[in-house]
């Protein structure tokens, strides 16, 4: 596993729209296995280095294009793409 | 692990090392940088650094716009996944007032605008704050940050610290020592309780205009939940250690805490009313229907914040899978539509006659 292709990590508070965008890492079930980091296709997701473990993961949201491939990856279905919850158009129904 | 969190924290350059990176946020700080603010050696901050990231307490990353920089930040994820030994380790014993590490602000006369209003967007936002399980009817949401009078809250200003707090960042935690009433100003701080084996319950969303925490400030008690910053915010503390001066100088307060309390035993009830006589498809049907609940100033459909499957298992009390069953089932039903990053809700009533 390369982790030297994507050491991104947020450099600044990122807008808070795009950070809530972003997807979401349970901690407690993440197992650091590196596939998150090594699908993104945008190098939004870095790695952090944490108390119990190696490392974890850490989303830069500024940089997250929703494209869902991490969330597929994750073999512990640890991260999560907050989605929004909308109402059917009068119209169209 | 070489050294624990207490031994960590037993160090006051450690300390003062960690309050500096919590005060950066999300942005953190390099070693360098630390340096020169506290006015220490680099080689001495560098050697505490290792030893706050052995103890999981900092974490470091490399700065990507240049690759040979570590960028450290206060481990605010990792406190959030294992609260209690670390965020307490985080108090600085000399400095009680700062048990948590947060930049102070000035209180704003914008800021207490915003609270004392209500009304708008911040007021219209706050009705968003109601988590699952309480009704979506409408009707009066007595907030203590919108509930008094110009001339209380002139007197309240002056009371009033101000904290920007980055997303992650734990206020207090359940069974924490008392602190203050909070307002937000913006961003979000969700309340929760959890067991020992982590599963946890959301109590409450707060969001921009609307108070949380009373209880303690009244009654003395140990926090009765922990308080997680969601987005990052911007918020006001009523501090309690200057209680009994606030209660003298404000005498209102009470009358408002009054009404803010009979809300949120309102909540409460809902709450075990859910949890106790509703399946977690009707919970599940409930927070759909909140999220697009029509506020004023709020269009139908931008909701509240955006939220995961997890996050709507700790909103109803069930683990993630029987959410994704659920949300399966409601499909299967036609009453919602599951897309990538989107539900859509196909039939109102059809998910009201669910709850």
């Amino acid at each position: 596993m390369s982790l030297c292709r994507i050491p991104a990590a947020p450099t600044a508070v990122p807008p808070g729209d795009a950070q809530e965008r972003a997807p979401r890492v349970e901690l407690s079930v993440c197992t650091a296995c590196g596939l998150c980091v090594m699908v993104c296709p945008a190098g939004a997701v870095g790695i952090a280095f944490a108390a119990d473990r190696a490392w974890v993961p850490s989303i830069d949201g500024a940089r997250c294009i929703r494209c869902f491939d991490c969330e597929t990856a994750c073999p512990e279905g640890a991260i999560e793409v907050p989605f929004e919850i909308v109402e059917q158009e009068r119209t169209q129904s | 692990m070489a050294i624990d969190r207490f031994e960590a924290l037993a160090d006051s350059t450690r300390r003062q090392i960690l309050l500096a990176l919590a005060a950066s946020g999300l942005a953190g700080r390099t070693a360098g940088q630390l340096a020169r603010d506290l006015g220490r050696g680099r080689p001495l901050v560098s050697y505490h650094l290792a030893r706050l990231v052995e103890a999981g307490l900092a974490i470091a990353a490399r700065d990507p716009a240049d690759g040979r920089r570590r960028i450290y930040r206060a481990a605010s994820r990792v406190t959030a996944a294992s609260p209690g030994p670390a965020r307490q380790g985080v108090a600085d014993a000399s400095q009680p007032s700062r048990r948590h590490p947060r930049t102070l602000v000035p209180p704003a006369d914008a800021v207490l605008g915003t609270l004392a209003d209500g009304s708008g967007a911040a007021g219209s936002r706050a009705a968003g704050t109601r988590a699952a399980g309480t009704r979506a009817a409408g009707g009066p949401q007595p907030l203590l940050g919108s509930g008094l009078p110009p001339e209380t809250r002139a007197r309240l200003g002056g009371f009033l610290r101000g904290h920007r707090v980055p997303a992650g960042q734990l206020l207090f935690s359940q069974e924490d020592p008392p602190s203050g009433i909070w307002f937000v100003e913006s961003g979000a701080v969700r309340l929760y309780t959890s067991d020992a084996d982590g599963r946890e319950q959301t109590l409450q969303i707060a969001r921009a205009g609307s108070s949380f925490n009373e209880v303690p400030f009244f009654d003395l008690g140990p926090e009765p939940a922990t308080a997680q910053v969601l987005d990052d915010a911007q918020l006001m503390e009523l501090p309690i250690a200057r209680r009994d001066e606030i209660l003298r100088a404000v005498p209102d307060l009470s009358t408002a805490a009054a009404a803010s309390f009979a809300f949120r035993l309102r909540q409460a009830i809902a709450l075990v009313e859910d949890l106790s006589f509703r399946q977690v498809a009707g919970r599940v049907a409930r927070v759909l229907l909140q999220a697009v609940a029509p506020h004023p100033g709020v269009g139908a459909g931008s909701g509240g914040r955006l939220l995961t499957q997890r996050e709507i298992a700790e909103m109803v009390g069930s683990s993630r899978e029987v959410v994704a069953r659920t949300l399966r089932q409601l499909e299967r039903d036609g009453l919602i539509r599951v897309e990538r990053g989107r539900i859509v809700l196909l039939d109102r009533e059809g998910l009201a006659g669910h709850t």
